[in-house]
């Protein structure tokens, strides 16, 4: 069943044309929406997410929106990334304001309701202009996201998430954008890996990349951890050292 | 997300010359106005609102202060420690870089050595490029991002990174 566009009052939504659907097909595609506008949202500045929007959900469950809340002015930004977002994917591009974390969360929306040839879901910018959610939108998310090619090389960032389920693994997550690299390692690496929990380090290996660059994994061949903060020379005492102070 | 910058290593090098370096620089002003534009950078840094990125190859190309004598072998471990500091990222130079910056060196007209930053900076989609040498040229397109090569200052805020 179809939303009546007259009766949209959200500033973005998610309209759900099926005639029947599972509860996980309609917690997907609900799930989906919301947390690609709460990763909008949040990409964009400083706002709390999950306190600028509120939800509203239309009568006979056809569709899920937002409108903005407590005083949030970003509304109409983040209806236009969002919009613009689905709009490049469904035609193969990469979003420049879509996270890795929005374009999984459109790639989540594209595979709702698996038990359809193409989900019967639309994405509402107002009662303007609509973008349907069609399977070429997760086709470009795997794309974007997948590795491509691979190199020895290295990345760094925090070690978290240490795991010996179906070999050793962790994660390292780069200090600047949170962006997760997977390393797997082999289980000699784990007393290092263990020691250095919750720590910077470099992970040394095959990298494997994406399209754009990106790291997505890692087969380590070494792991070096970062020095304690009393180990870093400050500035001056740089200065000191290439000053001469310590001369051979 | 946190302002990101890349710095060039001559950045990394005024910052550690200090002073001393405006001796050896005829326009005085200009090099008072870069020296604080470094300052603030790492002062920001240091409070937790903006974080430098830089190539590998800035750790080869920070060796010694200017006009001073050999370092002793022994402090190398501590000067390679200062580029671990927490609001540094430092990115390895992968053939994938170099041959990007083979690009830069062709499209560019600049040396390989400067081309290696500017390309690291595109490959990593930050598009403000701290330079001194490289502010003169101020803009290059990179695989179709331009990027900003501007001297160190906190107060670009038109430049935003696309790094995703």
């Amino acid at each position: 069943m179809a939303i009546d566009i007259n009766k949209i009052t959200t500033d973005i939504t998610l309209e759900i044309d099926e005639e029947s659907m599972s509860i996980s097909d309609y917690q997907k595609a609900s799930d989906s929406f919301l947390d690609l506008v709460k990763e909008i949202t949040k990409n964009i500045g400083q706002h709390k997410a999950s306190e600028a929007w509120e939800v509203r959900v239309y009568s006979g469950s056809v569709g899920v929106g937002v409108i903005p809340y407590n005083g949030f002015k970003d509304g109409y930004r983040v209806q236009g990334i969002i919009n613009q977002g689905l709009e490049m994917l469904s035609k193969g591009l990469k979003p420049l304001e879509f996270t890795d974390k929005a374009i999984e969360h459109a790639k989540g929306l594209a595979l709702s309701f698996k038990s359809s040839v193409a989900p019967k879901i639309r994405v509402w910018s107002g009662k303007e202009k609509s973008v349907s959610i069609v399977r070429e939108i997760a086709k470009t998310a795997d794309q974007l996201l997948s590795p491509s090619h691979e190199a020895e090389s290295s990345v760094e960032g925090r070690l978290e998430t240490l795991t010996t389920h179906n070999g050793s693994k962790f994660v390292v997550y780069d200090v600047i954008d949170n962006r997760s690299v997977s390393c797997e390692i082999p289980i000699e690496y784990l007393d290092i890996a263990h020691r250095n929990f919750n720590k910077r380090v470099e992970v040394i290996g095959v990298v494997k990349f994406r399209k754009d660059g990106m790291p997505v994994s890692v087969k380590a061949s070494k792991i070096i951890p970062f020095p304690n903060s009393e180990e870093i020379p400050s500035l001056e005492r740089m200065r000191w050292l290439l000053n001469g102070g310590a001369i051979a | 997300m946190i302002h990101v910058v890349y710095w060039d290593s001559d950045v990394f090098l005024r910052l550690i010359n200090g002073e001393e370096d405006r001796a050896f620089t005829a326009d005085k002003a200009q090099a008072e106005i870069v020296l604080r534009g470094c300052q603030d950078v790492w002062s920001a840094c240091q409070k937790g609102v903006m974080h430098i990125m830089t190539s590998a190859l800035t750790i080869a190309e920070v060796i010694h202060k200017r006009s001073t004598p050999k370092l002793d072998p022994k402090y190398r471990p501590e000067i390679n420690n200062f580029f671990k500091q927490t609001f540094i990222s430092i990115k390895p130079l992968t053939n994938e870089i170099a041959e990007l910056a083979r690009d830069v060196v062709w499209d560019s007209d600049v040396m390989a050595k400067d081309a290696v930053h500017v390309a690291t900076c595109a490959y990593f989609k930050v598009r403000e490029l701290h330079s001194i040498d490289l502010s003169k040229k101020k803009k290059f397109e990179v695989n179709g991002l331009i990027v900003n090569a501007v001297i160190p200052s906190t107060v670009q805020k038109e430049i935003v990174n696309e790094r995703n």
